[in-house]
């Protein structure tokens, strides 16, 4: 099965991350892990995408960052939500929908 | 215009600053987490069955390059507030440097507001210092006021010190100073004096400060026939005792008592003010409730309590004091305040603020000239904006470049102005460093290279603020279609105009102080001009109260002296006075007799004079006779009052035979019959209208210290030590306390009103010299902008005038316009600074019409240097260019 790679349309790398992010603290490996699992091995991330893609939301104040000691007994470094990435996931996952809704309209009826 | 304040969260701005301090953190960081990362990653293979090396090796795989992830990472973190800071500030650079002429001078400009604020703030700094104490504003003063005069007395009575001193439990402690000068002597050696305090016991203790060898006084040390001790200080220790660590015991004779030295004071202390040795005292026993004021007192508040509260329980304190005292002035009270109000004179405060506003003024200017300066430049700039503008770049955006840019010149600035800073500071040490008490020391330090450094910012946001809000405002389609045309628009054009206003406005304010100021300087400096002080040499000897105890030996020793110095060559006439005209203010009540004694008793200021004294300061009889060889002291008391004092309290009818009597010092109760009046000679500076002046004779007074003036036949230098070898040869123990010309000593007096005078002037030029280049600097601008329309005129065969006026009306009615606004702001400045002006007029016309014509003169000639230019153009030329 070909895996779609996530940065097919921009913007979606950062509505995926910031939804796995809602639910809980992670560090970037098990947030790759996730994003694998949950859907089924169909969207993995690269690397080279999802640290810059981090660092992105990090800068703009939408994930914050903090040191902590994982499970492994390793210093990891860990993302969480802020209020706003919660505002952006929000804003995002509408026009998601709304962008979604669309093609599948236009797949279906053009 | 209204100008939206930039807005920067705070979050962004730790982010920028994290990106600029903390590189390599993040650095670290990066590589850690995508150590992390790779080290998860070989785990999950190694549980899936892979060996271990294996597994990090396919990880490293999986994973691919780090090096572009990681850059990509650091990109995101640094490409943003930080790199766009470093960019604008390399392209303020590279301008700075296409455009030197530009540059230099709007460094020169800043360079020149920045220094001359800088200066002075370093000044106000250096003199409105704290104590060198621990928590010096737990320090209170004990003062007294009189609800009749209205005005608090800085000292109090023994009576009061000795009711109040243990009492309020609000503080820790309230300890008296009595300053005076105290004489060392030893046999053989001639007597030195310094200047010392009869303290009480606790005083040191309350400062929180201990000598560096021997120890602090004890409550016993004050007591009655306690053996007398002494603590130098740091100076005396030095100089008198050559550093001896072993000073400690030693006995010194000071005013004639020999005391033993218990202690030695740490460096850098002179309580109160340059003391240098101190005696233990404690307030008298049973002091009289109405005694004179003569004690400093003040106290330390317990750790955590107020001002108010100690003044509550002061206040109930001293209303019993009041009712059990029935001979103590029912109007008087004590109260308290800060120890800074009273470290520093009531007019210290008032004028180094009027100083510092006034030297904004110049920052300020200097800030209008740059921005007028940017906006002359705006033509070429304004193009780049729009571009800029058109290719996404926000508002905000642009506007922080500006800014950014102009920090560029403004750091320039700020380094000429810190090298302009140094040297002002060095001149005033140099010219006033003396006048300081010993806590003040003016110098650039941190303080002063913070406020540079803030100086610096600001002048960046106010020169660079209005041109860039102004360019990052322009509309980029329409600017981007005339670009071929390469107007710069009417709004720009305006804005200069104003600018320009503005800076002939401020600078039209910033002289009328000065020239105010200045006057008042003159009044304070030269309050005598009549008496040639030149031919003037003054030597100032004081009698030790116990080598000359009485008053018959003192004035025996005077007379002695007079004549030994009237007859020698080269002396026209010689005076002994216990004042001089002009340096020593000092009046005291006195009564007319046949008039009641009002509340408040008239005051005249007076002075034991010499037989010589009106010859030698070249005053003239007005009525009456002079004092006689007969006016001794078997004779009946006699006194002389000048013009002033008749017309004050005569009502100009003449005085003579009419008495006075001085109140309430030594002399009350003795009738003083007026025998002459005399011209005036001003004897206080500034001069005092009001207080009238009583001349006694030197036989009938009780002074001990006295100025001995001898008039040359040619130059006072010739006379220089003619009065103190006379002094010598009479007693060689009788302390000189000075000799200097009496011109130097005026200039010494009035040292302090000079350097005002001096800063007040340097600021007014920079104040004239910034509003001229910038109007010239305007004209300039005018004059390359219409090179098409002068070159058609010319090319029509307009006349010259015609051309130059045509450039320079624009000019004369800024000029105008900015005077006019300036020379009233002046007016209404001046009015509020009040006392300020140290005795100047503030309605003075004079000073007003001096700014006015000195302003127009300047800036029309400012303006015509670039007029010229226009004439010089060529029609053909330009209209070729086209």
């Amino acid at each position: 099965m070909t895996s779609p790679r996530t940065d097919r349309l921009p913007g979606t790398l950062d509505l995926l991350v910031l939804r796995i992010l809602a639910r809980e603290q992670m560090h970037g490996w098990a947030i790759a892990q996730r994003l694998q699992l949950i859907s089924r091995d169909v969207l993995t991330v690269g690397q080279g995408s999802l640290y810059p893609a981090l660092h992105r939301l990090e800068e703009v104040g939408a994930i914050d960052a903090e040191w902590k000691m994982s499970d492994a007994g390793r210093r990891g470094r860990f993302y969480s939500l802020t209020l706003k990435g919660e505002e952006l996931l929000e804003r995002e996952r509408a026009s998601w929908k709304v962008f979604t809704a669309a093609v599948a309209r236009v797949l279906q009826f053009a | 215009m209204a100008l939206s304040p930039l807005r920067v969260s705070r979050a962004s701005v730790r982010r920028f600053l994290r990106s600029l301090f903390q590189r390599q953190r993040l650095d670290r960081e990066l590589d850690e987490e995508i150590e992390f990362h790779l080290q998860l990653s070989a785990a999950a293979h190694v549980v899936r069955g892979m060996s271990a090396r294996e597994a990090s090796s396919v990880a490293r795989l999986e994973f691919g390059n780090p090096g572009p992830v990681a850059d990509a990472s650091r990109d995101i973190r640094r490409a943003t507030s930080r790199e766009h800071f470093a960019f604008d500030l390399r392209s303020g650079w590279r301008l700075a440097r296409r455009t030197p002429l530009v540059t230099l001078t709007a460094i020169v400009v800043l360079g020149l507001g920045i220094g001359s604020t800088t200066t002075m703030f370093s000044i106000t700094h250096g003199i409105l210092r704290d104590l060198p104490v621990d928590q010096p504003e737990q320090l209170v003063h004990l003062a007294a006021m009189n609800r009749r005069r209205g005005a608090p007395e800085s000292k109090i009575s023994a009576w009061e010190l000795a009711s109040v001193r243990n009492l309020p439990r609000a503080l820790a402690g309230i300890g008296g100073v009595m300053v005076g000068t105290f004489h060392l002597g030893e046999p053989n050696r001639f007597a030195e004096r310094w200047s010392g305090a009869a303290v009480t016991p606790n005083v040191f203790h309350l400062l929180r400060v201990s000598p560096m060898l021997g120890r602090d006084f004890a409550e016993h040390d004050a007591r009655a026939g306690a053996p007398p001790v002494v603590i130098v200080g740091a100076a005396i220790w030095r100089r008198r005792f050559e550093s001896d660590s072993g000073v400690i015991g030693r006995a010194i004779r000071v005013n004639g008592v020999l005391r033993t030295v218990v202690g030695v004071m740490r460096d850098g202390l002179r309580f109160p003010r340059e003391e240098d040795l101190w005696v233990p005292q404690l307030p008298e026993a049973s002091p009289p409730a109405n005694g004179a004021p003569s004690w400093l007192a003040f106290a330390r508040l317990r750790d955590g309590v107020s001002i108010d509260a100690a003044r509550m329980e002061l206040s109930s304190l001293d209303a019993r004091l009041g009712a059990e005292a029935s001979d103590r002035d029912p109007d008087r009270h004590l109260l308290l305040r800060p120890y800074r109000e009273q470290q520093f004179s009531r007019m210290v405060v008032p004028i180094f603020g009027a100083m510092l506003f006034v030297v904004s003024f110049v920052l300020f200017i200097a800030c209008a000239n740059v921005a007028a300066l940017l906006l002359s430049q705006g033509a070429a700039r304004a193009q780049e904006m729009a571009v800029r503008s058109a290719l996404g770049a926000t508002t905000r955006r642009l506007t922080v470049q500006m800014v950014s840019e102009v920090l560029v010149l403004a750091v320039g600035g700020g380094l000429l102005g810190l090298a302009l800073a140094a040297v002002g500071v060095a001149i005033f040490n140099a010219v006033a460093g003396f006048e300081l008490a010993y806590w003040m020391s003016v110098r650039v330090d941190s303080t002063v290279l913070a406020c540079a450094t803030g100086l610096v910012f600001s002048a960046a946001l106010l020169a660079g603020l209005v041109p860039a809000r102004l360019a990052a405002r322009v509309d980029a389609g329409s600017l981007l279609k005339n670009a071929s045309r390469g107007s710069s628009g009417y709004r720009v054009g305006r804005l200069s105009r104003v600018l320009v206003g503005f800076q002939v406005a401020l600078s039209a304010t910033l002289l009328v102080v000065t020239v105010l100021m200045i006057q008042g300087v003159r009044l304070n400096a030269s309050a005598l001009t009549n008496v040639q002080p030149e031919a003037l040499h003054v030597t100032r000897i004081e009698l030790r109260s116990d080598a000359y105890p009485s008053v018959d030996q003192r004035r025996r020793f005077f007379s002695r002296l007079e004549t030994a110095i009237y007859g020698r060559p080269g002396v026209r006439s010689v005076s002994l006075s216990s004042a001089l005209p002009g340096l020593d203010p000092s009046d005291r009540p006195f009564q007319i007799e046949g008039t009641p004694v009002p509340n408040d008793a008239p005051r005249a200021m007076t002075t034991g004079t010499s037989l010589g004294f009106f010859r030698t300061f070249g005053a003239t009889m007005v009525e009456g006779r002079e004092f006689a060889r007969s006016d001794d002291e078997r004779a009946p008391p006699v006194a002389i009052v000048n013009g002033r004092f008749v017309r004050r309290h005569f009502a100009g009818q003449s005085p003579i035979g009419r008495r006075i009597r001085l109140t309430p010092t030594d002399s009350l109760g003795t009738w003083l019959t007026i025998v002459g009046v005399v011209g005036d000679i001003e004897q206080r500076a500034p001069p005092a209208p009001d207080v009238g002046m009583v001349y006694l004779p030197l036989m009938q007074s009780r002074d001990a210290d006295v100025s001995i003036t001898v008039r040359s036949d040619g130059h006072a230098l010739a006379l220089a030590s003619l009065t103190r070898d006379a002094v010598r040869a009479l007693d060689p123990e009788v302390t000189v306390v000075s000799a200097e010309r009496f011109d130097a000593l005026q200039a010494r007096e009035s040292s302090t009103e000079r350097l005002f005078g001096g800063l007040f002037l340097f600021f007014g030029l920079s104040a004239l010299l910034l509003a001229s280049v910038g109007l010239g600097g305007l004209v300039t601008l005018s004059v390359q902008q219409r090179r098409r329309e002068v070159g058609i005129r010319l090319a029509l065969g307009a006349r010259t005038t015609e051309i130059v006026r045509l450039v320079l009306r624009g000019s004369v009615q800024q000029l105008v316009v900015g005077l006019t606004v300036g020379l009233v702001l002046g007016l209404l400045v001046a009015r509020s600074l009040g006392a300020v002006l140290m005795g100047a007029d503030a309605s003075d016309w004079r000073a007003y019409v001096a700014t006015g014509v000195t302003l127009f003169v300047t800036g029309v000639a400012a303006a015509w240097l670039p007029a010229r230019q226009a004439l010089r153009i060529a029609p053909t030329e330009v209209l070729r260019a086209e």
